[in-house]
């Protein structure tokens, strides 16, 4: 600069040298180098970045009532208390190669490597590799031993359930899984999630009896604990005590959140790297200890087939679809329904229909305003074509199913037909009978929605035009979805939200039933059907109590249940046993 | 210059404290809550509440205001990210790569093929040279850049297999081969871009052609090229070089759509995702990488005015 004003230099001269500076390409590319950027090899791509997962989607997987345990002392605690896995029979995913980089597309990032930390089903779907359960999820939807060596033991008065652990398991940090670990991990779950504080809400003390024993004693019977812990949205893995000790402060009774560092679970497959919004590298834990017995659904032996799995955020469906089409991912974790036909008709594509799944609904606010009258909601709920509403929702109606019961018939005895004359009655004539007989006057009913999940929207769009049929006016209130989530918590600013709620397994599985839960229902017959669920342990009062809640849910109208929708998953050819499971299982998957 | 330049730089930190209130104010002033967005639907009133106090976002505002103004002015620290765990700086400069690759790629297309598309209109000007191309310059601004760049990968990545649909691939990881990952979206930006400078530089050249020293020169007897190049151009790129400056700018602080479509982890994604997310110390942070980079690239250009054009003095 200082030549170029002294006039030593021209201007052109100037120039020149400027441009051959600018254009140095290793100054630029050792700058950028510097600056940092994607450390993995293999492509990646930002995160979608999309907020969690909206719909409590079920794990794929029930408790039936009628599933008793086989070698526990006393009646089942909860519906399913789990019939040991078969033995002698084939494995399906025996036979498979080792080796391979799986790469699986996401549509929004890993919130937390920490399962307990959040709600998010992607977190329990990446991490569901690296943390194991207790129990877990066979193929027919009873409950099995995972990491523990067999059936609990239930005391007759149902109030003591001892563990006992599988000998020889190691953490991926190399050290062994004892029950210390157990009792810790399980009072951290008891501490942090809803199904620890709700379900194990009268537990009064976990213990370690020896090294692989552990006791749980509750003040009253329980009938809910092996849904609790078994059922993967229970999210109670199994951490180091170590690492459970470093993220709790003693002094103000706080759990943190745990780092990427200290992700340390018992799984076939271990955290290798979190990129934000960009990848989640896990590698096979070749030091894992499987079960012996043939794979059954999430339990049984975990193969481990291939080397890596990484899963990248695709915000983008068409994005996402290009990149399987092309072969940068093997699978898609979900595509929109109306990708169904371009992926069948792909020779190189496998489009897999998830079942079961969430189910649209239309939320009540029970606290304050327009939607606690309940003949207001009842006419609503008389105004309701589900077909209609589900058809103008889902592209594709193979993704999608009518049905009164709460809980889908892949729930097995859970399913039930009670009260199911008031689902789909489309009766525009009762509906105005039942606004006659409220305090509704016309007013605007405000729903608050998002487009941010396409399946809101519109059912919320075409529900409302079939009210309005009956004299309901709506008024649509459309935002993103995280202003969906803070406003459904505040009484003053709506009538109605929209969501998803699937059934877990156990009428125990959802919050929705409850008066915590946004909506806000109070319904004496509803809460004491879910009362009376946490302490008995008979399967056939259960199964009784179940259809109390459902017919209380009918004539209360919590929410409007609109339909259940099916998530569209898909895989390359030359990938194989990836299985429907709603739940992501990629340790039996295997390359060709 | 020297006294131009300190000027201009010393403006820089109340200018950059004006847009933080701002980007504090603004993005505080949007309904939503991170910690209701971490802890997901089925999250209970107290998970939520252990998860805000976990953020301190349940300290008073002007407190968290006064906190995040001293660590970014005094310590030049933009905070941590609420939802990613990471230092913000971090962050961002984790997407500074393929950020300012995909600006090259980008500016690299739109100089390669708006200028000379400019001249050549400029020089065949009214004929049909000059009508075909500024035709495809229209064309080239009609066409959103998301749906160009969804052609390109059916006809590249798709039919022809010869480029990635999408994705990105570090310097370090890939070398020099990482560059074909961002072909595509460059060319998707660059296209749009190259056509609105193809139009500045033609109109920019037809000014100058019509110039009397232009006349002088031709009189004289210089060849053609030499007018052009030696003579024409260097005056008609003053104008567009504004232009060029806030194109850089703008691709430098990242590409959205372009990011979502071929799956690029920039910046553009980085601050569309911490939107959805209510992640507020990344959002004030990339707003305020942003302001900088467009005051600094502002900065640039008027030196090289004050370089290009001897007219052009700053005192």
């Amino acid at each position: 600069m200082q030549r170029l004003m002294s006039g030593e230099y021209s201007r052109r001269d100037f120039i020149k040298r400027l441009t051959a500076v600018g254009f140095t390409a290793p100054a630029v590319a050792a700058f950028l180098a510097a600056c940092g950027g994607g450390s993995d090899k293999t492509p990646t791509s930002a995160s979608s970045g999309s907020t969690s997962a909206a719909t409590s989607a079920s794990s794929g997987g029930a408790s039936t009532p009628a599933a008793t345990s086989s070698g526990s002392a006393s009646p089942a605690a909860s519906a399913a208390a789990g019939t040991a896995v078969a033995t002698g029979g084939a494995d399906a995913s025996a036979g498979g190669k080792k080796g391979g980089t799986l790469k699986v597309a996401i549509n929004t990032d890993l919130a937390s490597v920490d399962m307990m930390w959040g709600t998010p089903n992607i977190n329990r779907d990446v991490m569901g590799h690296v943390y194991e359960f207790l129990f877990t999820m066979s193929e027919k939807n009873t409950y099995i031993p995972m990491l523990a060596e067999k059936d609990m033991d239930i005391s007759a008065d149902g109030k003591t359930f001892t563990i006992t652990l599988r000998q020889g398991v190691k953490f991926h940090n190399g050290a062994d899984f004892t029950s210390a670990d157990a009792v810790a991990s399980l009072e951290r779950w008891h501490r942090m999630t809803t199904r620890g504080k709700t379900i194990a809400a009268n537990l009064t003390s976990i213990t370690a009896k020896d090294d692989h024993t552990v006791e749980m004693v509750f003040s009253q019977p329980n009938g809910g604990l092996l849904f609790a812990i078994g059922q993967y949205g229970g999210l109670a893995v199994m951490f180091p005590k170590e690492v459970v000790d470093k993220y709790y402060d003693a002094t103000t009774k706080e759990d943190k959140e745990i780092k990427d560092a200290d992700a340390i679970g018992t799984g076939p497959y271990k955290l290798k790297e979190w990129v934000r919004d960009n990848s989640v590298t896990l590698v096979r834990n070749d030091d894992y200890s499987p079960r012996d017995e043939p794979s059954d659904g999430r339990g049984g032996k975990r193969w481990a087939y291939v080397d890596q799995i990484v899963f990248t955020p695709v915000q983008d469906p068409t994005t996402l679809l290009n990149g399987l089409v092309s072969g940068e991912f093997h699978i898609s974790y979900a595509s929109p329904p109306a990708q169904f036909d371009q992926i069948n008709s792909d020779p190189n594509l496998v489009p897999v229909i998830i079942k079961p799944g969430s189910k649209a609904v239309a939320v009540f606010n029970k606290k304050k305003g327009l939607g606690t009258d309940q003949k207001l909601r009842q006419a609503c709920l008389a105004a309701t074509n589900p077909q209609e509403v589900m058809a103008g929702t889902i592209d594709n109606d193979k993704f999608y199913a009518c049905f009164a019961s709460l809980a889908g018939k892949e729930w097995g005895d859970w399913y039930t037909e009670t009260a199911s004359d008031l689902y789909a009655q489309n009766n525009i004539d009762k509906a105005k009978q039942l606004i006659a007989a409220s305090t509704y006057k016309g007013e605007k009913l405000r729903w608050i929605t998002t487009k941010d999940y396409d399946y809101m929207y519109r059912s919320a769009l075409v529900a409302s035009k079939e009210w309005e049929k009956a004299g309901i006016n709506v008024e649509l209130i459309v935002s993103d979805w995280p202003t969906v989530v803070t406003n459904r918590s505040k009484e003053d600013v709506y009538d109605i939200f929209s969501t998803g709620i699937g059934f877990e397994g156990d009428p125990l599985g959802t919050g929705a039933y409850t008066p915590s839960w946004p909506g806000w229902t109070t319904s004496p017959e509803i809460t004491k059907a879910e009362t009376a669920l946490v302490t008995e342990t008979d399967p056939a009062k259960r199964k009784q109590l179940w259809n109390d809640l459902q017919q209380g849910f009918y004539d209360e109208v919590p929410y409007i249940q609109f339909g259940e929708m099916y998530t569209l998953r898909a895989n390359r050819k030359n990938v194989h046993n990836f299985t429907g499971r709603q739940d992501l299982m990629l340790w039996n998957v295997w390359l060709e | 210059m020297a006294r131009y330049l300190s000027r201009r730089l010393l403006t820089l930190i109340p200018l950059l404290f004006l847009v933080a209130v701002i980007a504090f104010g603004l993005v505080r002033m949007t309904p939503g809550d991170p910690a209701a967005v971490v802890a997901g639907p089925d999250a209970t009133p107290e998970q939520v509440a252990r998860i805000r106090t976990a953020m301190g976002l349940d300290r008073p505002l002007p407190i968290q205001f006064v906190d995040w103004t001293k660590r970014v002015f005094l310590h030049a620290d933009l905070g941590d990210s609420l939802v990613l765990g990471q230092p913000v700086m971090k962050v961002i400069l984790q997407r500074a790569q393929p950020t300012l690759l995909l600006a090259i790629m980008g500016a690299f297309f739109t100089l390669l093929l708006g200028v000379p598309t400019g001249i050549f209109a400029a020089v065949r000007h009214n004929s049909w040279v000059d009508r075909v191309l500024m035709s495809g310059a229209i064309i080239g601004l009609s066409i959103p850049n998301f749906w160009l760049g969804l052609l390109l990968v059916l006809t590249f990545s798709i039919h022809w297999s010869i480029l990635p649909p999408s994705g990105f691939v570090s310097l370090q990881d890939g070398g020099i081969m990482s560059v074909k990952y961002l072909v595509l979206p460059g060319l998707a930006i660059g296209a749009s871009s190259a056509a609105f400078l193809a139009r500045m530089v033609r109109s920019s050249m037809l000014d100058v052609l019509r110039q009397d020293f232009i006349r002088t020169a031709k009189a004289k007897g210089l060849r053609g090229r030499s007018v052009l190049y030696r003579h024409a151009l260097k005056n008609a790129m003053i104008p567009p070089l504004t232009v060029i400056g806030m194109l850089v700018a703008n691709l430098a602080s990242g590409t959205v759509i372009i990011e979502i479509v071929f799956n690029v982890p920039g910046a553009g994604r980085l601050l569309i995702n911490s939107v959805s997310r209510r992640d507020y110390p990344v959002m004030q942070g990339v707003i305020i990488i942003t302001a900088f980079i467009y005051i600094l690239a502002n900065l640039i250009v008027d030196i090289l005015y004050g370089l290009i054009d001897p007219r052009v003095r700053y005192e």
